[in-house]
């Protein structure tokens, strides 16, 4: 029976937890694996494939067997493991991979079958007959396969991160960790050191020996001010330039209804140095039937005994190939437990009073869900031996996975058994201690493979076995490599801490490939596995990127307006008036009430950039197409951006506000890029100008008032004559508004309407909008969004985002003109490859009386809906309520060809399949007169 | 990764934005005879290196400076970081 | 006749924790600058005269207003701006008033939020030290004023969100430090 004992290092008090329906108790300080065995529950989980009873194998973060799920719903996390769980009142638990229970799952049948279930076996059956694959094969497997099983309901829990930097990092908290944090601190480093579990002492917490010289130790490090212990912290990651990753479990050992902490921190650490001090951890060795619950590594059934105070068993054997197994038989025996000792070697320090047997091994293990024999074979003689549980050791694996996250490959050390760090280490780190392979003690054999029938298990939870090893190597799977993705050893949640080395002692034995040679898979971050919503931290939901509020949001809300997120912005798309209850009804008013009367929309997301300098013309002409160095003072031009290759980038307007100083916008989307654009052009091309550059989309609220009773509306703020004679099309001025704002006024249109574009600093946006429609409710001014003003620009055939998709130039466009060449800019001399220009793709209008999709393909009336008979896409489209039909605009070759005639707009995705006629792009005003009035 | 700034000193990569090849450096003479051919390989062709690459970097989230980095793309090691207007000129 | 009215980049209060509080600073006049190629030299005497000095890439100075470096040859005026108009044709300026909102960080415990958001490290933005960079993917100043004291300037159509994060990570440190085992 597996019971409490003694204290150990923990505390005393009384603490309740649930597992799979049964109240426990167990200890302050317990894990949930420790608690588990203190009241003798030994068998925790289900194997993964043979669904084989199994126990605890390790106390550490390494273990492969005791994968529970912890908490319910929305705080339900599977394949916890047990033993890093620390124990808290009302915990609540579930085992995993077993239906309809632990003691009883249907799926062990699997086990039965283990003949047909062996490495590989997916890739040779499930393939007959074909159409059972996807009806009866797929679904049946997804049902029995995975590990733990989802909540499905949002992860309530808050992650947070951070960012630290030090000079020194120390990775683990054991002694040669704490000494080299203090060796370094007290060279006056900045040091930060990392420690898993939630006390410093290492492996040494799980001896029996006092703790007095590591206590002492610890308390001089906690008061060494050049020092920030971080316990509870995993680092997870190495990466370049001394940048590492780690995690802080901040409340999982806590009741969730206790605390407001975020669950998790994701730490990012920047230092020069790190140590690696995280120290080795014990491999097992492979015999028929080693997975029994009770069957656990020697040095965590001692630790198990030392530090929570359980003794496993009553009766126990110990077998290894290795001197640290003394330690658990001699720890064993003071604890008052029979100890039989099996040693594959010829001969060890012996133990008064203890059983033992040399040049022998453990062949087998007897008993259902726990271990209640082992059989032994002595020079050919076998014999069986009664015990509660089995304590393995075979050699030491040291942690070497963050040497390899930066290309290092461990090496094998015969002397050390295990594999020990190479030369390449990330920049900047050493290792210390056991994690180097240096150890106290320890006279060691190798045991690799000791199985008679090969259900000798290597990797416990992904259930490969040595006969899986065997059965790689002879199909030709012979590079550990292949070993690895061919039987999926090392590949489970523990990622091969306790499987690979065992691996590649077996595969090697079986080979005759020496482990030198055959070396070992390596190891990528994170350590241990890490929650998704860890790495996401804050950026869930709404925080999952920033929101840019227009200056007029709060009148935009106040009215109801539908909003719509447009990259980082959230812009209003429409105002609905009280009545109408389809988008429809207020895009289409809004759209006439532009045409007819006067609307207000808030355009500042538009980017804004300021250009100054006494080369500010020349540097436009270098980054536009068109030609700025003649545009006079107080006029605005339409500017084309073109790529180095000659494809449209941009497109957006330049205004000279004075000889040196000019305003220049962007379309939203772009305002970004084409301001990075705009400093490399700058700094990497032409850095002989005298140019400065800065964006003011933020500084400037910005409204474009449009309709034919925009100037009367407009005249009735700005402290400016705008009479056309004075304030002509195309003409900007920095200028104020009647009440003494700053403004600035610029004439330009997006809408084929009279309109224009008037901006404030943005603490006055908000008002602003309010008073144009206050002071132009005579006039029918009303707001309008997005959707009207991608009405009214489709109405008027400009073009867009839409159209300058990446693909199309100037000539496209219908702007071919645009290019000037006698001068130098970006992208005209590969605008004027032969392929570009002689393109016969060019935007057109089209008309219908049904709906046209965007991204439909044109195909010709009578041809089939094909590739190979597609004219062109549609690239905008909507309803014209100024129109009264449904119009779009796209691109179509040989366009002057196909101008009033009829086609078919099809859309496979959609199932339409619309005919359209083919006519200008510009519906409304073509001539451009209204703009002009 | 991080980038060691001329003026600000070592910054986590996160704030900057890769461009390419610092060939971009060497734009050719538009108004030459053969301005077509050299802006083609300009544009389209480049070494791609597995060792030293010489490339460009924005430091968007800084100063907005463009930087000319010597990186080894095999070991990640950033040998030399120049301001680009300084290397351009 | 219509008066147009001013609008914060945020609505609301000071946030206060124990050791701890965040501050939206409303109003305040802000001015980029950046002398012509040349006058550099000019442009630095006749803000000696008003006992302003540029400061180096990585420092801010704080008196008599504040100056922070923008990008290369390029600065941030903050507060009370000295007169400029004697500069006009050999400085390129413009108004950046409300192009930011800044936000007041007091408090022992501000150094320990500060490391929940910006990644640079705590000496960039020590006492007379600025740091531009980013908090949760908004691209912002961190300022170092006086000690327990920062300041905080982010694009003012993105207050809220920033404020949000600052009062997120507050709040988290709160709640470690009482809670937390």
């Amino acid at each position: 029976m597996s019971r409490r004992v003694s204290a150990g290092r923990i505390g005393t008090s009384a603490v309740r937890f649930n597992f799979d329906g049964n109240q426990y108790e167990g200890r302050e300080g317990d894990s949930l694996a420790s608690a588990l065995l203190a009241n003798d529950t030994l068998l925790v989980g289900r194997s993964f494939k043979y669904h084989r009873p199994r126990g605890l194998l390790t106390l550490g973060s390494e273990e492969p067997n005791g994968l529970v799920t912890v908490g319910v719903r929305g705080a339900q996390t599977p394949n916890t493991r047990a033993t890093t769980q620390e124990l808290y009142e009302g915990l609540t638990a579930v085992s995993q991979n077993r239906f309809p229970s632990l003691k009883f799952d249907l799926l062990s049948i699997n086990d039965r079958l283990s003949r047909f279930l062996t490495a590989g076996f997916y890739y040779k059956t499930f393939m007959w007959p074909k159409s059972f694959w996807e009806s009866v094969y797929e679904p049946l497997i997804r049902r029995a396969a995975g590990l733990g099983r989802l909540s499905e309901v949002e992860d309530e829990a808050q992650y947070d991160k951070g960012f630290l930097h030090c000079d020194t990092l120390v990775i683990g908290g054991g002694l040669a960790g704490i000494e080299s944090a203090l060796q370094a601190a007290n060279q006056g480093k900045q040091v930060i050191l990392c420690e898993e579990f939630s006390r410093l002492g290492g492996a040494l917490l799980f001896e029996s020996a006092p703790l007095t010289h590591i206590d002492a130790l610890v308390a001089e490090l906690e008061a060494n001010a050049n020092v920030r212990v971080m316990i509870r912290t995993t680092v997870q990651g190495a990466y370049d330039h001394g940048v590492y990753s780690a995690v802080t479990v901040n409340t999982d050992h806590i009741p969730q209804s206790q605390t407001k902490a975020p669950r998790q921190t994701l730490w990012r650490i920047y230092s020069k140095e790190a140590v690696l001090a995280t120290g080795a951890h014990e491999r097992m060795i492979a015999f028929d039937n080693n997975d029994r619950p009770g069957v656990m590594l020697s040095s965590a059934l001692r630790g198990y005994l030392n530090y929570y105070g359980v003794l496993t068993g009553n009766s126990c054997v110990v077998f290894g190939c290795h001197d640290d197994a003394r330690k658990t038989v001699v720890d064993l025996k003071a604890a008052g437990a029979k100890v039989v000792w099996v040693d594959t070697r010829a001969s060890h320090q012996w133990v008064e009073g203890v059983e033992s047997y040399t040049n022998a091994k453990v062949v087998n293990t007897r008993g259902r869900h726990r271990i209640a024999g082992v059989e032994v074979e002595q020079q050919g003689r076998r014999f069986w031996i009664n015990c509660e549980a089995l304590a393995v050791s075979g050699g030491w694996n040291p942690r070497i996975q963050l040497t390899c996250h930066q290309g290092g490959r461990p090496v094998w050390s015969a002397a050390v058994g295990g594999f020990v760090p190479g030369t390449k280490l990330p920049p900047g780190m050493q290792v210390v201690g056991a994690a180097a392979g240096k150890f106290l003690d320890g006279h060691w054999e190798p045991a690799w493979d000791l199985s008679v029938k090969g259900a000798a298990f290597v990797d416990q939870q992904n259930d490969v076995t040595v006969k899986d090893i065997k059965l790689a190597h002879q199909e030709g799977f012979v590079s550990v490599e292949h070993l690895k993705r061919y039987t999926t050893l090392g590949m489970a949640t523990d990622q091969g801490k306790n499987a690979n080395a065992l691996g590649i002692g077996v595969l090697s034995q079986h080979s005759g490939e020496s482990i030198e040679s055959a070396g070992t898979t390596l190891f990528r971050p994170p350590y241990t596995p890490v929650a998704i919503g860890t790495l996401a931290g804050r950026s869930r939901g709404k925080d999952f990127k920033p929101t840019r509020l227009t200056p007029s949001h709060e009148f935009a809300t106040r009215c109801g307006a539908a909003l719509v997120t447009v990259g980082n912005w959230l812009r209003a798309s429409y105002f609905p008036l009280a009545g109408e209850t389809h988008w429809r009804e207020s895009v289409d008013r809004e759209a006439l009430t532009v045409r007819q009367a006067v609307g207000v929309c808030d355009v500042t997301t538009l980017g804004k950039i300021d250009v100054q300098g006494r080369d500010a013309a020349e540097f436009l002409n270098r980054v536009y197409a068109n030609g700025f160095l003649k545009l006079p003072v107080g006029k605005t031009r339409y500017g084309l951006m073109l790529r180095e290759d000659g494809v449209v980038f941009d497109d957006g307007t330049a205004a000279r506000l004075a000889q040196n100083h000019f305003v220049v916008t962007t379309t939203t989307a772009n305002a970004v890029s084409v301001y990075r654009h705009m400093e490399f052009v700058h700094q990497c091309l032409a850095p002989e100008l005298d140019v400065h550059l800065i964006s003011t989309t933020e500084a400037w609220a910005q409204f474009a008032v449009a309709g034919p009773k925009s100037r009367e509306l407009v005249q009735r703020v700005v402290d400016l004559d705008i009479s056309n004679e004075a304030f002509g099309f195309m003409a900007c001025a920095g200028t104020k508004l009647i009440d003494g704002t700053p403004a600035r006024l610029f004439r330009i249109s997006f809408s084929g309407e009279l309109a224009y574009e008037l901006a404030v600093p943005t603490r006055f946006g908000n008002s602003l909008m309010e008073t144009l429609l206050d002071v132009g409710a005579d006039l029918g001014a009303v707001p309008y969004g997005t959707e009207a003003l991608g009405v009214l620009r489709i109405e008027k055939g400009h073009a867009a985002g839409n159209e300058l998709d990446g693909r199309t130039t100037a000539l496209n466009l219908g702007l071919g003109q645009m290019v000037a060449q006698t001068k130098d800019s970006i992208g005209r001399v590969l605008a004027n490859r032969t392929e570009l220009a002689q393109s016969s793709v060019r935007l057109v209008g089209f008309r219908s009386d049904q709906q046209i999709l965007t991204g439909s393909w044109l195909i010709p009336d009578g041809a089939p809906a094909e590739q190979a008979h597609t004219l062109g896409w549609i690239s905008s489209a909507c309803y014209s309520p100024n129109l009264g039909c449904y119009i779009a605009i796209g691109f179509i070759r040989d366009a002057q060809d196909y101008m009033d005639t009829q086609m078919r707009a099809v859309s496979l995705l959609d199932a339409t399949d619309v005919k359209v006629q083919v006519v200008s792009p510009h519906f409304v005003d073509p001539e451009g007169e209204r703009l002009r009035v | 990764m991080l980038i060691n700034h001329p003026l600000l000193g070592p910054r986590d990569a996160q704030e900057f934005v890769y461009k390419g090849d610092a060939s971009l450096l060497q734009r050719p003479d538009p108004m030459a005879e053969d301005a077509l051919e050299k802006f083609t390989d300009y544009a389209y062709l480049r070494d791609n290196p597995a060792g030293e690459h010489r490339e460009l970097w924005y430091h968007e989230q800084g100063d907005r400076s463009w930087l000319v980095v010597t990186r080894n793309t095999l070991t990640h090691e950033i040998l030399d970081v120049q301001l680009a207007s300084e290397v351009a000129r | 006749m219509f008066k147009l009215t001013e609008a914060p980049a945020l609505h609301a209060g000071k946030y206060e924790l124990a050791e701890l509080s965040i501050e939206l600073l409303d109003n305040t006049s802000r001015l980029s600058l950046a002398p012509l190629k040349g006058e550099l030299e000019q442009v630095e005497n006749v803000l000696q005269q008003q006992g302003v000095s540029l400061p180096a890439p990585t420092e801010a100075v704080l008196n008599p207003c504040m100056v922070l470096p923008l990008g290369q040859g390029q600065w941030l005026l903050q507060g009370r701006l000295p007169d400029l108009d004697i500069l006009e044709g050999f400085v390129a300026l413009t108004d950046q008033s409300d192009a930011w909102s800044g936000f007041a960080l007091q408090g022992a415990k501000v150094p320990k939020m500060l490391e929940r958001l910006v990644a640079n490290a705590p000496a960039t933005y020590a006492s007379g030290k600025a740091v531009r960079t980013q908090i949760e993917h908004i691209g912002c100043w961190v300022i170092g004023l006086t000690q327990n004291e920062w300041q905080i300037l982010g694009p003012r159509s993105s207050a809220q969100s920033l404020f949000d994060a600052l009062k997120h990570a507050a709040d988290a440190v709160y709640a470690l430090t009482h809670n937390g085992k």
